[in-house]
């Protein structure tokens, strides 16, 4: 192809890309299989643009949005990409990272072979070596045995680990990055509601006459959520936008007021809000009376804590006064009386959404609950528009992590392990014997990691960690504690699970080659309850695998070896997959994975688990057909399934009672109530000082996913944001003699790292704050961060801690 | 070389919006697409990424403009690790 044709080429399919992501050009249509006309282009439609190109669903692999996307693939490559005119998420809108997704596929340096380290080297090996050499492991010493994923486990991924972890090795050392990133907000929602995650969704953002976004840089995090949002205003919506930050970002920009608060003090920015509406009498009286229980904390910080009074949480909140929290927060007086006068007026309909800025948060339980309560005290809450709704990061955080429940002490369906009736179901779930469930909660991440990172005779009694689908060498906090401090001790073991080369490879003992995304089958869960699927469209590389078959593959070398936990009460293996004619197939050998559909199974017997909590779960054949569905999932007279919208609402949960307009059936003071929290603002754990003088504030950017192990290997997103850097102040820049573009390093109690200057740049922190990206692992700001938590979530708080700065000199 | 797919979106105030489609139709390197509502599709052509990005935040300034979403964009320039930071002139 010659240059001028390349350059057109590239030009026409820019523009058809941008075309596509207004909504422009349809997609696919759902009766005939066929493009359908692009406008402007000539009467040509996707197929006739790209004759040959086969099309399948499937979600984006990146955020918790849970966006659409339409792949289009061609001689077992993905060669295309379209948003998904069918999907009520994204309406065929995708961000710049969903544009680019096809190309993660094909980055030079996938993995496609086991290596082991020998000699001190990543040699290549056979499966069957690598899986022997995970099973000795595990046969050696199952107790110090852990599994370690995320919110990007597909559900079946995550449940095969699951099942594997508690119910074949009974042992619950499992646990996801989720911890990492929303850990808070599902204790913010037990606490409140006494069942996980949010009652509303994302139809809200099309309803609300005011968002809040709490600590939420929508814009570049969520950034199809955000259209969703400013599409309305461009069509006339009046809508006011509300950001209480940090920071500036992209999002303030288009917020007629930002509420720049010091680290921390949200607590009592929420308290303010409370304050107001008792003070003014603008409360919900009816839902103090009918749907609202009282709570405060016992000695020490807890799910459920003590009961109290109404009179009691009035005295807890009159001290905070708008000028009392103007004093804590920074934020004026006058800005603290709009929320009041916003909540207080029952008119409006009032959204909030937050992701990690109030969940890595060493209040990360209280702050959730509290925002919870100021939607429920105002009695903004339960009807279209009005809502306290959480985003997630990952494509499953919620349908994996919290539904799932890969978490130390969770069981599948909102079970935990500490409850013997938790612990049958599971086991007659997965036809185990009695009292094969551990009762006892395994470790929590930051634990976990201290504990395999610590010798075993100063008490590490982890010794083998199998890390699937995440990268914990670069987004666990505190790197050097957490860690590197692997170096040196012989005798433990890490088996990593990855597509390409990592900060956590670097230390592995055995790295396994996985499939991606669309090489293989899936489902996911988004931030909205959404449960969606997809088929495999394209083979994985080489000899790279599904990481469910792995862990089946695993099981399988402990069963064929005599381990008893691989077996049922009957004797069968674990993870016994039939055929149509009931016949089993030895899905163990990789050539035989896909005889039948694996995740089908897996998901089926799952399905079981979801109606405890009455998040009940469609076949899995329903969601083949359509764009995902929001649990709870309910079979109606007619046959068909019909998804819920708004939880505890009568007018559209099917388990609320008639009569009771809004009913928390799940209540922890078991009388449909939702908990009110007293949670007063406190100093956090590490504030600036005369040796550390400033805050850090870490997060992410538009251009790139978490650790960047995807989004780095498209070029369009590397040079994008080639690497990481340090936002400050054009005051703090004058008070330390720091130009734009100097190299400065930034050092805190726990480590240091070099990075060059960007003043005034994407996003703007105060003066005496700074904001780095963690996307970069060639320069690990996870060096620096705190590794303390949220003593209920235990979370870890990524979003301060105390640094300084100082200039090294120019930039290269 | 560089080629931005963009997704821009209009002020539906009907005299803000038509100065907004003036200045980007006049604008040099940019070409519009096909439009839906108040979005309206382009293709920014420009010699290289510096350039891209400064004529991106052109158009995000234009009044009526409401907001550019980068949607793709092919570069011929394979991913670099310099500089960390464009310079400071790059986002005044």
């Amino acid at each position: 192809m010659s240059d001028l044709d390349r350059r057109q080429f590239m030009h026409s399919s820019a523009l058809l890309a941008a075309a596509a992501a207004i909504g422009a050009t349809p997609g696919i249509d759902p009766r005939t299989g066929q493009g359908l006309p692009v406008p402007g282009l000539a009467g040509k439609n996707l197929a006739e643009a790209a004759p040959g190109i086969s099309w399948q669903k499937a979600p984006c692999r990146f955020c918790g949005t849970g966006c659409h996307i339409m792949v289009g693939t061609q001689g077992g490559k993905v060669v295309a990409v379209a948003g998904d005119r069918q999907a009520e998420v994204n309406k065929g809108l995708l961000c710049v990272k969903g544009y680019s997704i096809g190309q993660i596929l094909y980055g030079k340096d996938r993995l496609t072979q086991p290596l082991l380290r020998k000699g001190g080297k990543l040699v290549p090996i056979s499966w069957k070596e690598a899986l022997d050499t995970i099973a000795s492991r595990i046969q050696a010493a199952p107790k110090e045995f852990a599994f370690y994923g995320s919110g990007q486990w597909t559900i079946p991924e995550g449940y095969s680990a699951q099942k594997f972890m508690k119910g074949g090795l009974s042992n619950n050392h499992i646990e996801p990055n989720a911890r990492l990133c929303m850990a808070s907000a599902v204790t913010g929602f037990l606490a409140t509601y006494g069942v996980d995650e949010p009652a509303g969704c994302y139809d809200d953002l099309d309803r609300a006459d005011v968002v809040i976004f709490w600590g939420n840089n929508m814009a570049e995090m969520h950034p199809v959520l955000f259209s969703r949002i400013i599409d309305r205003r461009a069509t006339g919506a009046k809508i006011r936008l509300i950001d209480i930050g940090t920071r500036r970002t992209r999002t303030t920009e288009h917020c007629q007021h930002f509420l720049n608060f010091n680290p921390h003090s949200d607590l009592a920015i929420a308290n303010g809000i409370a304050h107001l509406l008792i003070k003014n009498n603008t409360y919900d009286k009816i839902f103090v009376e009918k749907f609202l229980a009282f709570r405060k904390d016992g000695a020490k910080p807890s799910l459920f804590g003590k009961a109290t009074t109404f009179e009691d949480y009035k005295r807890h909140v009159a001290e905070y006064t708008p000028e009392h929290v103007e004093k804590i927060s920074g934020v004026p007086a006058k800005d603290i009386y709009l929320l009041g006068r916003l909540f207080g007026d029952p008119k409006l309909r009032i959204t909030s959404t937050w992701c990690m800025g109030m969940n890595q948060h060493t209040r990360g339980t209280a702050i959730n609950s509290l925002v919870h309560g100021v939607h429920l005290l105002s009695g903004h809450f339960g009807k279209p528009g009005d809502a306290p709704t959480s985003l997630t990061g990952q494509p499953s955080a919620c349908g994996t992590v919290r539904e799932v429940g890969t978490l130390a002490h969770a069981l599948p369906g909102g079970r935990i392990v500490k409850k013997a009736a938790h612990r049958k179901h599971a086991e007659k779930y997965w036809n185990l014997p009695a009292g094969r469930v551990s009762p006892k909660p395994g470790y929590h991440t930051v634990k976990m990691w201290e504990r395999f990172c610590t010798s075993k005779a100063k008490g590490g009694d982890i010794n083998t960690i199998w890390v699937q689908v995440t990268n914990p060498g670069q987004s666990l906090p505190n790197l050097n504690k957490l860690f590197l401090g692997k170096k040196g001790l012989s005798e433990k073991f890490l088996i990593v699970s990855d597509v390409y080369p990592t900060a956590t490879t670097k230390l592995a003992d055995l790295v396994l080659p996985s499939a991606l995304w669309v090489e293989k089958n899936g489902v996911v869960g988004n931030s909205e309850r959404r449960t969606q699927q997809w088929f495999r469209q394209v083979k994985p590389p080489g000899k790279a695998r599904d990481d469910t078959w792995q862990t089946i593959a695993v099981a399988h070398r402990l069963y064929q070896r005599g381990f008893a936990g691989m077996k049922d009460k009957d004797g069968k293996f674990l993870f016994e997959m039939k055929d149509d004619k009931g016949k089993p197939v030895p899905v163990w050998d990789f050539g035989r994975y896909y005889d039948v559909n694996v995740d089908q199974q897996l998901f089926e017997e799952y399905r079981q688990f979801t109606r405890l909590k009455h998040k009940d779960l469609a076949p899995y054949t329903e969601y083949v057909k359509a764009r995902g569905l929001r649990w709870p999932v309910v079979k109606q007279a007619n046959g068909t399934w019909r998804e819920t919208r708004w939880r505890f609402s009568e007018f559209d949960d099917p388990y609320v009672k008639k009569g009771s307009r809004i009913q928390f059936y799940h209540s922890s003071s078991k009388n449909d109530r939702a908990q009110m929290w007293i949670r007063p603002y406190e100093n956090p754990p590490e504030m600036p000082d005369a040796k550390y003088p400033l805050w850090l504030c870490t997060g992410r950017v538009l251009e790139h996913w978490h650790t960047a192990t995807m989004t780095g290997r498209v070029p369009a997103l590397a040079n994008a944001m080639p690497s990481t850097y340090v936002e400050l102040n054009p005051v703090d820049a004058r008070r330390y003699g720091i130009s734009n573009g100097d190299q400065v390093r930034i050092k805190s109690r726990r480590g240091q790292l070099d990075l060059r200057a960007w003043i005034q740049g994407r996003g703007e922190p105060p003066a005496g704050s700074l904001f780095v990206p963690w996307f970069d692992e060639k320069r690990l700001i996870n060096l620096v961060t705190l590794h303390l938590y949220d003593p209920i979530s235990k979370q870890p708080d990524y979003k301060k801690c105390a640094v300084s700065i100082t200039r090294l000199g120019p930039g290269k | 070389m560089a080629i931005s797919g963009l997704a821009i979106l209009l002020s539906p105030e009907p005299e803000q919006r038509d100065s907004a489609l003036q200045a980007l139709q006049e604008h040099p390197q940019l070409e519009l697409g096909p439009s839906n509502g108040d979005r309206i599709s382009a293709v920014l052509d420009t010699p290289d990424t510096h350039q891209d990005r400064r004529a991106f935040r052109q158009l995000e300034k234009l009044s009526g403009v409401l907001r550019v979403d980068l949607v793709c964009v092919y570069l011929d320039e394979e991913p670099t690790d310099a500089p960390s930071v464009p310079s400071g002139a790059d986002h005044e």
